[in-house]
């Protein structure tokens, strides 16, 4: 009991010692922190790196909303320029709450890697939740619009960037899902990619990534599209179409149909011929939803505009397939499935050149199961 | 201490085996087998365990020859006051070199993710006090505490599972890319982490249930671990590929960072904090393994007053490999005690046991 | 002192200056000459300990008519013994007995007349419950016992009765179950209980203090209660039961840490409920002392967890606080302490003041000063409203005190160190034992039976199956 005693006051003593001892060594006030919200990175011409940010300034009164500020600096690395930031303004900018990096094509085209390295290599830095944007001129311009309206840059860019998700615009795609794809050889991706126009912000569709470097685009009707085919889809994924009904006025030929808002059906099969030529069979079974359309529809109609719907986007899956194979973006994941199922095929392929050879079989089906309200 | 020690139920028993097994292995564990077995990790694992509950069979026919008798008696019946001196000795150095082992790897890894500017002496200083304050204690309460400390694998567990949503089965696949010899290297890397089931050696007279009860319960135990650590690797396996899984030391904490839980960011910094309470049952075991060694060496019935100079050891050995190339030494060190420890002198022990008993039973 | 054994004198006033002595010529000792039959004698009484009414009707009248028969017909409707030694008769005195002394009689008779000014049995004020029975312990231990009695008719409870203190010596009794209580237990209570040399026991904090396993731990580890039914509930259960006369609290043992979060409430509430109650009660528990310290390592290391919008609003009400996390922290739970320290001290309507000046003028103008913030306003009130759900006091004002050091270890090392704090915290509740009972029974050793009726309120018909000795030998 005696021994007891003692350890227990030593056990104390070691306690308030290392209390008077600990400064501050990881401790870091909440009040202190200068949260970055946005990022845009840039290269400059002579080879620098180029980060703009968007601080969020907590507001002096409660309740109040909180401002923004924009800086910018330059420096050989990412992680080097941040620290010239914090030369330059109120010192301790953090990213842990960081949600979107805004990337310039001229930057996307030499390579994503280098840039992102920053963002995993940091434990302090999140990037479940983290957006991945490209944007089509410098993206540094975008932030320094610094207010939208009534919002502030970052928050606008989030609701767009969720929205347009939601819209099967975009693909989900994180920082995380970035990393995989970055380090997969067997499996690209695609970004956001969006464009300033006339002091407004506009999505352009998709940016397509062959390995770590920017290859392509799609436009945001493509995008849809190629949202779908990956087998992903948002709350809804509208298309707009003109079918051949005869009508002399052009507005009564359009039909807008929504096939996000019920369960789609997705067909992926990788085949490999005697030849090791690969056949990819990519169907896609949609239902949907009459959702603007000047015309009535009786059954027999709508059989036939079904049809004429799955001829259209079958057509314009092919288009959309073709333009990702030109940028030879294996946005499917076709080399992963060789990888795991085909290792041997695999193994003989040089895959950067071996994907444009791949033979892909797409057909889209639609099938109207709703027209609203209306008949 | 007049009165005899407790048991341990069997229950407890199993938390005690599972909770001294599952350490800080298991968070690099993927990344180890990425390197050599690749898809086929969780195979190198599951083979690890059956090896495993060979070894525990093979333990238990040595303990079951000495009825009653820790690893350290033994130690003495068998290798007599002066060679059974030094194995005891050897064990003890087995086991502070293992718990420094475990509290170095586990303080690493709290200062890689959370503590970055935290000096490493402090954090050690913390574990070694906590492990300290439940070390002394009887084994009812370790077991006690352990069967606790159990509870906090639901959380861990469903913050892994959780990283299924994101996962490709295709990943994993093909499951034999590098081939048959490579699982079993793989096996090499997973046994590490499947050490503590020797604790057996120790809590084994201390616990109730008879002789079979006892080992179905320990090879229950070391197959859940076994489990466990098959379905955290192949979680990851199935989440990284085997590009990224390369430059990422602890794929488990990765993970659980990566994922979004909506009402809580940053997962894994919840995650460490209740998984450094399980570590902290590793260390602890190891530490009262030692002392429990200096006891019987020094012919002493409680350990209690030998558990402050073992943690004291354990913590200068923490302290000492500041290098990389420290570090890398001081985990080969104990990855090959382990090998020598466990399989090489309790087999050893078995051996020479056996040849006892013939030579005994042919005098009578 | 005058020899122990005294044998009483044959003569009267011998005997009368012997005990008036003996009481140091109290001035509340009675003395009246009464004659019985021609014989001289003397009667004794303590009038602070007596009922004077009973001795006046049922000792001294009898004698005005009924001079003529045997004197022990007298005294018929009272209880009384035959006594030689004088210090026992002294005794009688101090209990508020009668003592009748008769000129050339060897023995003398001792008379109960004991003195009942008794509160009457009411309900425990900080024990209430909604339903349920409504009487509670009062400080006469006889009527306490009886309270015991109804609720168990049957020979198995047994009463075993010690004395304690050297000065001023108390009855305690042990109140057990025959067939339920493991022997080794009551055994073990019983020899703690010999084993106090006390000079005087005041209350039952007393006995507690000197039987606990373990005298350093803020848990508290017998369970104590006003109120007869919680008692009996236990003593069905096997525990035993220690009563100390002119204490309206029973402790009984062995506690363990779960039966701190139960109340008779809920077995009367449907199970659903109670057991919906209980978990209200755990997370009561979790947030008492862990909220203050979880907020300080949130807001002091790990701000990154919080959700972006929660960041900025904390971040928001943080910007003007001067202090650090720890200090804001500390200076509000010392103005809460104060508050609650103050309040119970008087009296309920200047309470109720305290209570306004404290919550509202304080809470606002502290924040409006800029001295505190309000996410930590929240944080403390939700802590003390927590705090209070714990349905026994010293487990709450031990659950109150315990997040002190977890604080100040989260200011330290953030949520390492409150798991650092937590396995602490455990690890001694897992070493402690209450008369060899683990702490943390039925948790750890688990006891699947006996976590049917701790973090739930199962059906009672799952619950009592078998109300073998299971309670108190774990």
């Amino acid at each position: 009991m005696k021994f007891d005693m003692k350890l227990k006051s030593n056990v104390l003593l070691i306690t308030l010692v290392s209390f008077c001892l600990t400064g501050c060594w990881d401790r870091e006030y909440l009040k202190d922190l200068h949260l970055a919200y946005c990022s845009a990175i840039d290269y400059t011409e002579n080879g620098e790196i180029k980060e703009t940010i968007e601080l969020i300034i907590p507001p002096d009164v409660e309740q109040t909303a909180t401002k923004s500020e924009i800086h910018s600096s330059t420096g050989p690395t990412v992680r080097n320029a941040s620290n010239q930031l914090r030369n330059r303004v109120r010192g301790n900018i953090r990213f842990i709450k960081y949600g979107f990096e805004l990337m310039g094509k001229t930057m996307a085209e030499q390579g994503l890697y280098p840039i992102l390295d920053v963002n995993y290599r940091d434990p302090s830095n999140p990037t479940s939740n983290v957006r991945l944007i490209i944007t089509e001129g410098e993206a540094s311009q975008i932030l320094e619009q610094k207010m939208v309206g009534e919002l502030k840059i970052g928050e606008f860019l989030k609701q767009k960037i969720d929205s347009l998700e939601e819209m099967s615009v975009f693909p989900k795609e994180t920082a995380d899902t970035v990393f995989r794809s970055l380090k997969d050889p067997g499996h690209d991706f695609a970004l956001p990619y969006i464009d300033r126009n006339e002091g407004e912000i506009i999505a352009k569709g998709v940016a397509l990534f062959h390995d770590q470097n920017y290859s392509g685009m799609l436009n945001p009707d493509q995008s849809i599209m190629m949202v779908l085919l990956m087998g992903q889809q948002g709350k809804n994924a509208r298309f707009t179409k003109k079918l051949d009904l005869g009508h002399s006025d052009d507005i009564r030929n359009f039909i807008t149909i929504n096939v996000g808002s019920k369960k789609i059906k997705r067909k992926f099969k990788v085949s490999i011929a005697d030849d090791e030529s690969i056949d990819v069979n990519l169907g896609l079974e949609l239902k949907a939803v009459v959702e603007e359309f000047t015309d009535t529809l009786d059954e027999k109609e709508l059989k036939k505009v079904s049809q004429e719907l799955s001829e259209l986007l079958t057509k314009e899956a092919e288009t959309v397939v073709n333009e990702i194979q030109k940028a030879n973006c294996d946005i499917f994941g076709v080399g992963r499935k060789l990888i795991a199922y085909h290792h041997n095929v695999w193994s003989n392929k040089n895959w950067s050149e071996d994907y444009r050879k791949v033979k892909f079989h797409t057909k889209v089906d639609v099938k109207i199961v709703s027209t609203g309200i209306l008949q | 201490m007049t009165q005899k020690e407790k048991m341990i139920s069997r229950g407890q028993l199993f938390c005690f085996i599972i909770q001294s097994q599952i350490g800080v292995g298991i968070l690099s564990l993927p990344f180890k087998l990425s390197e050599t077995a690749k898809g086929g990790g969780a195979l190198s694992v599951l083979i690890a365990g059956i090896i495993t509950q060979l070894v525990i069979i093979l333990l238990w026919v040595l303990l079951n020859k000495f009825p009653g008798l820790n690893l350290f008696s033994i130690c003495l019946q068998i290798g007599g006051p002066i060679i059974g001196r030094i194995l005891i000795i050897a064990y003890i150095g087995y086991f502070v070199l293992l718990g420094s082992n475990v509290m170095f790897s586990a303080v690493e890894v709290l200062q890689r993710w959370m503590l970055q500017t935290t000096p490493r002496w402090a954090i050690l200083a913390l574990f070694s006090i906590m492990t300290l304050y439940l070390a002394r204690e009887k084994l009812t309460v370790l077991a006690r505490f352990f069967t606790l400390a159990t509870v906090l694998f639901v959380p861990l567990i469903l913050f892994v599972s959780y990283g299924l949503t994101q996962a490709h089965l295709e990943l994993m696949l093909p499951l034999l890319e590098n081939g048959f010899w490579n699982i079993m290297n793989g096996v090499k890397d997973s046994a590490i982490s499947m050490y503590g089931f020797e604790m057996m050696l120790i809590v084994y007279p201390l616990s109730e249930g008879t002789n079979n009860q006892r080992l179905m319960t320990i090879s229950l135990a070391s197959g859940f671990v076994t489990l466990l650590y098959v379905f955290v690797v192949s979680t990851c396996l199935m989440v990284f590929n085997s590009e990224q899984i390369k430059l990422i030391p602890e794929p488990v904490i990765y993970l659980v960072k990566s994922l979004n839980f909506y009402i809580v960011d940053r997962a894994d910094i919840l995650f460490l904090p209740i998984w450094a309470i399980t570590l902290v049952c590793s260390i602890v075991s190891y530490c009262y393994a030692a002392s429990i060694g200096l006891s019987v060496l020094f012919k002493r019935k409680n350990h209690k007053n030998f558990t402050p100079f073992v943690k004291i050891s354990t913590f200068m050995i923490a302290l000492a490999p500041v290098t990389p190339a420290g570090f890398h030494l001081f985990d080969t060190a104990a990855t090959y005690a382990s090998y020598v420890f466990i399989a090489g002198l309790s087999m050893m022990l078995l051996m020479v046991s056996l040849f006892m008993k013939r030579k005994a039973g042919g005098l009578a | 002192m005058t020899n122990q054994t005294q044998i009483s004198f044959t003569t009267v006033d011998q005997n009368a200056d012997y005990i008036e002595a003996a009481l140091f010529h109290t001035n509340d000792l009675k003395k009246r000459r009464i004659s019985f039959n021609g014989t001289e004698g003397i009667l004794f009484y303590l009038e602070s300990a007596a009922d004077t009414e009973l001795v006046e009707r049922n000792v001294i009248a009898p004698f005005g008519h009924n001079q003529d028969t045997d004197l022990s017909k007298l005294f018929t409707s009272l209880s009384f013994g035959m006594e030689t030694e004088l210090n026992k008769g002294i005794q009688g005195l101090i209990h508020g007995g009668c003592l009748y002394f008769l000129e050339g009689m060897s023995e003398f008779y001792i008379l109960s007349t004991p003195a009942k000014h008794e509160r009457s049995i009411s309900e425990p004020e900080n024990e209430a419950v909604i339903r349920g029975s409504h009487n509670g312990f009062i400080e006469d231990m006889t009527v306490n016992l009886y309270l015991i009695r109804k609720q168990i008719a049957t020979p198995n409870l047994t009463v075993r009765y010690t004395t304690l203190g050297k000065i001023a010596p108390k009855k305690v009794a042990l109140v057990y179950m025959e067939n339920l209580a493991n022997p080794e237990l009551v055994k073990k209570v019983d020899s703690r209980i010999k084993k106090i040399s006390l000079d005087a026991v005041l209350s039952t904090g007393f006995i507690q203090e000197l039987t606990e396993d373990n005298s350093y731990s803020i848990f508290p580890q017998h369970i104590n209660t006003e109120r007869p039914d919680h008692t009996s509930f236990y003593l069905l259960k096997g525990y035993v039961a220690i009563l100390l006369d002119g204490d309206p609290t029973a402790l009984i043992v062995p506690a363990s840490f779960f039966s701190f979060y139960q109340t008779p409430d809920d077995y009367s509430n449907r199970w659903v409920i109670a057991s919906f109650v209980r978990f209200v009660r755990l997370i009561g528990f979790v947030t008492a002392f862990q909220l203050p310290a979880l907020y300080i390592a949130t807001v002091s290391f790990h701000s990154s967890v919080l959700p972006l919008q929660l960041f900025f609003t904390i971040q928001g009400s943080l910007t003007r606080i001067p202090f650090p996390p720890l200090v804001e922290a500390m200076l509000l739970e010392l103005i809460f302490e104060l508050l609650r320290e103050a309040g119970l001290r008087l009296p309920s309507r200047v309470g109720q003041t305290i209570g306004i000046v404290g919550g509202l003028v304080i809470g606002d103008a502290i924040v409006k000063a800029g001295l505190v913030s309000y996410t930590m306003i929240i944080v403390v009130a939700l802590t003390a409203i927590s705090s209070f759900l714990i349905p026994s006091n010293e487990m709450s004002s031990a659950i109150r005190f315990m997040r002190f050091p977890l604080m100040v270890a989260a200011s330290l090392f953030g949520y390492i160190g409150i798991s650092f704090g937590l396995t602490i915290i455990f690890v001694h509740l897992c070493k402690l034992e209450s008369f060899g009972k683990p702490y943390l029974t039925p948790l750890s050793p688990i006891n699947i039976q006996g976590l049917k009726d701790t973090f739930l309120r199962l059906p009672i018909w799952t619950i009592r199956k078998n109300a073998s000795k299971s309670g108190a030998e774990e």
